[in-house]
């Protein structure tokens, strides 16, 4: 397809052009990557305060409490724990994890990986940052209003998100924050889609893109369909709040015809589940592609990963019934929903196979992101076979609104997107900030991660398969739940000790950006795409010359290399014997 | 949208504008789909349809709105026909500014529009029916506005036009954007007004 050559433009020289108004793809890449870190702590210090008020009930919060609620005595007030668990997953999904994945690494990765020396449209770039930071600012700000931030949970259900249920305008500034978010997204989509098909290197076809960017373009491209849909929802719930509309207000608070709450859960799911997998398929591209770049193999049937991923993508449009078994859909519509979301398990399955068959019989390599990878194979493993449960009509009935779908969705949309994230940032770090983070440490980070998040997923599962309860303050003053408090105790313990262990992340990426001396080598982890056959960290025009490129992303192990190295770049004709 | 690289392959540019503005078009698409698709459960949840006790209004100021849109968008065409002939600047910016004068007039019809409906009772707060009207309208107009920007960028470029691609690109996207506005209206038009 159409290839375009871009200029090589002046370098920036001040402050202001080189580090906040930039065009520069990689330096807004890292502007997101540390508004996505920075809410990251937001949300997980959220996190621990609602695991908080779960495992000891009635208990001041330690050390900040007596300063935050003063008139409770540092105990969390049920008004603010409602608004917790919204902004924790408010922040977590569209400002951390989004933000990270989708906004740092695509708009790093993207032209790198295709031989480009800048996204297509720059200025649409900038802009997309600076919406989704004013958005951040907006969300952040509606935590100090009157009567306190949002508190109708991260999907926003009228009529708790109408006046009705949420007077004041922390509910309004969510809904507008949101919006503005949305306007980013979709600009950055569409920048991506462009990208990807206007500007691969010569030679580069869609198929030798390394999956990474395949993950990135489906991505993008469910953003540019489903966020809209999302918007609409949001404007009606907008001007149901400020201007008095009637679209989501139902019974005695609708003084004349009706509105349909149950229309918004339609709408907000027709984006939501696409959603859950505008957030993994980055996760899952790149997974595939260091899988094979540490098991110094081939990826198996990368062909067909980049097709089932495709499939997913487009089955993941159909599905979005299986959220709402409970709003007295007809059976007749229950069971469709559920015959397709089943459908999806197959091209899910082929994937995973792939994945296996990519590390069987590889020489793997244990480095960080190699394990974070692997972190990832086995949690996505686990949180999509729960997801069965919930995607049949008869046990989702039971399990429905328990905390066994709390633990089922951190661990596909929070536990594999985290660590995906971490893999990321452990691999790209020398083409990003041109050092390495330490390895002895990194490693220390994902085994105390690891074991914390299956602590608190896990035992979410197990407490939630008993009958608790999701977004209820207190949910122990039910006898029948009593006995869970020491489950929900271990819980949070795990949630403290893998929220400490964030520290060690930090620390080591602060020390690695800016204090490390060692500067790493073009390539240190011997793979082959493009981004590594440049200096690291990359510089501002990213390559001199346009490379060509002559082979897919993952030639490794070839029993023919001559060359001493046992992998080949994308820019060398294949070996062949 | 500025490119990187703006003088070369003017071709490629052309085709990336273009890929660029289907998704974005595609994108609007779904805003507004959403909508209607919340008109239709509305619409087939009423036991009438309009709801109860209150009154459609007279089709003469929606048709008024209808004939400027539809009127602008001609007169859009005739612009873009006179850019790529190159004909007569004077000319390309009379129709130009033709259509920025009809889609001003559309505000104002839509203006007359909403006096209609209050002088009809239909307040925003009175009802489903009355609160589609003015969403629809509402969201419809938000982007009139930013087709309205667009204009006013074009009549601001067009007298010093050297006819390059990147001008041209904006032509032709600008004007497909337009274009999509004026299709949007006229389902609306048949939708909440006609139907
Ligand atoms: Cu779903």
């Amino acid at each position: 397809m159409a290839f375009l050559e871009q200029h090589i433009h002046d370098e920036p020289k001040t402050f202001l052009s080189k580090y906040v108004f930039t065009f520069d793809h990689k330096v807004i890449g890292k502007q997101f990557l540390w508004f996505g870190i920075f809410f990251l702590g937001v949300g997980g210090i959220m996190a621990l305060m609602i695991r908080w008020a779960l495992a000891f009930p009635g208990q001041a919060f330690p050390v900040v409490g007596q300063f935050m609620f003063p008139d409770t005595g540092g105990v969390i007030p049920p008004d603010v724990y409602a608004m917790l668990f919204t902004m924790h997953g408010t922040i977590m999904i569209f400002y951390a994890i989004t933000p990270i994945l989708i906004g740092a690494f695509g708009n790093f990765c993207i032209p790198l990986m295709i031989g480009a020396r800048d996204m297509i449209f720059p200025t649409a770039n900038m802009l997309s940052f600076w919406f989704a930071f004013v958005s951040g600012v907006i969300l952040l700000a509606s935590l100090f209003v009157p009567l306190g931030a949002a508190a109708a949970a991260w999907t926003a259900y009228p009529t708790l998100s109408t006046l009705v249920g949420s007077p004041g305008s922390g509910q309004t500034l969510w809904i507008i924050s949101l919006f503005i978010l949305g306007i980013s997204s979709t600009m950055g989509a569409v920048n991506y889609i462009t990208t990807i098909i206007t500007l691969r290197a010569p030679g580069m076809g869609y198929f030798d893109m390394p999956l990474t960017i395949w993950g990135l373009w489906l991505t993008a491209i469910l953003n540019a369909i489903f966020v809209p849909v999302l918007g609409a929802g949001l404007l009606l719930l907008l001007f149901d709040r400020v201007f008095g509309t009637h679209f989501f207000l139902a019974g005695a608070a609708a003084t004349s015809g009706s509105g349909d709450p149950v229309l918004f859960q339609h709408v907000f799911w027709i984006f939501g589940h696409p959603e859950v997998y505008i957030l993994i398929l980055p996760a899952w591209g790149m997974v595939s592609d260091m899988l094979s770049f540490f098991a110094r193999k081939p990826a198996f049937g990368a062909k067909a990963t980049a097709l089932s991923m495709t499939s997913i993508t487009v089955l993941s449009t159909l599905v979005y019934g299986h959220h709402m078994y409970t709003t007295q859909m007809s059976p007749l519509l229950t069971q469709t929903f559920m015959t397709l979301t089943m459908t999806i398990s197959i091209p899910s399955a082929i994937f995973f196979a792939n994945w296996l068959g990519t590390i069987w019989k590889g020489s793997i390599r244990f480095d960080s992101p190699m394990l974070f990878s692997l972190g990832v194979v086995f949690v996505f493993g686990l949180g999509g076979l729960t997801g069965l449960y919930l995607g049949t009509v008869t046990t989702d009935l039971y399990l429905h609104d328990t905390y066994f779908v709390v633990g089922h969705f951190h661990y596909t949309m929070a536990a594999s997107v985290l660590l995906g994230c971490f893999a990321a940032t452990y691999f790209w770090m020398p083409k990003m900030f041109g050092t390495l983070m330490n390895e002895f440490w990194a490693k220390v980070h994902f085994w105390i991660t690891m074991f914390g998040l299956n602590g608190v997923f896990m035992g979410m599962m197990l407490v939630g398969y008993g009958g608790m309860h999701r977004r209820i303050y207190n949910p122990f003053v039910y006898e029948y739940l009593e006995r869970l408090i020491p489950i929900n105790t271990f819980i949070t313990w795990s949630a403290i000790i893998m929220g400490l262990a964030q520290i060690i992340f930090v620390i080591n990426f602060v020390h690695a950006v800016f204090f490390k001396k060692e500067k790493a080598s073009a390539n240190p982890w011997n793979v082959g795409t493009l981004e590594w056959t440049i200096d690291s960290p990359a510089p501002y025009y990213n390559f001199k010359e346009i490379p060509v490129v002559k082979c897919g992303p993952h030639e490794l192990g070839n029993p023919n290399l001559t060359s001493g190295r046992d992998f080949q770049y994308q820019t060398e004709e294949l070996v062949k014997a | 949208m500025a490119f990187a690289g703006q003088d070369i392959h003017p071709e490629k540019q052309r085709v990336a504008a273009q890929i660029a503005m289907t998704i974005l078009l595609v994108s609007f698409t779904m805003l507004f789909a959403a909508l209607f698709l919340g008109y239709v459960v509305y619409r087939v949840q009423a036991e009438s349809w309009p709801p109860m006790g209150m009154p459609r209004i007279s089709l003469f100021y929606p048709m008024l709105s209808t004939l400027c849109i539809v009127a602008s968008s001609f007169t859009y065409w005739r612009f873009e026909v006179a850019f790529t002939n190159r004909s007569d600047r004077k000319v390309m910016l009379g129709w130009l500014w033709f259509t920025l004068g009809l889609g001003v007039a559309f505000f104002g019809s839509q203006w007359l529009v909403w006096q209609a409906l209050w002088s009809e009772g239909l307040y925003v707060s009175a009802g489903v029916f009355p609160s589609l009207l003015h969403a629809f309208t509402w969201i419809h107009l938000a982007h009139m506005g930013l087709g309205l920007c667009m204009l006013f960028i074009l009549a601001w470029l067009m007298p010093r036009t050297q006819y390059s691609v990147s001008d041209e690109n904006k032509v032709v996207n600008y004007g497909k954007f337009w274009h999509f506005l004026d299709i949007v209206w006229i389902a609306m038009f048949v939708v909440l007004f006609v139907l």
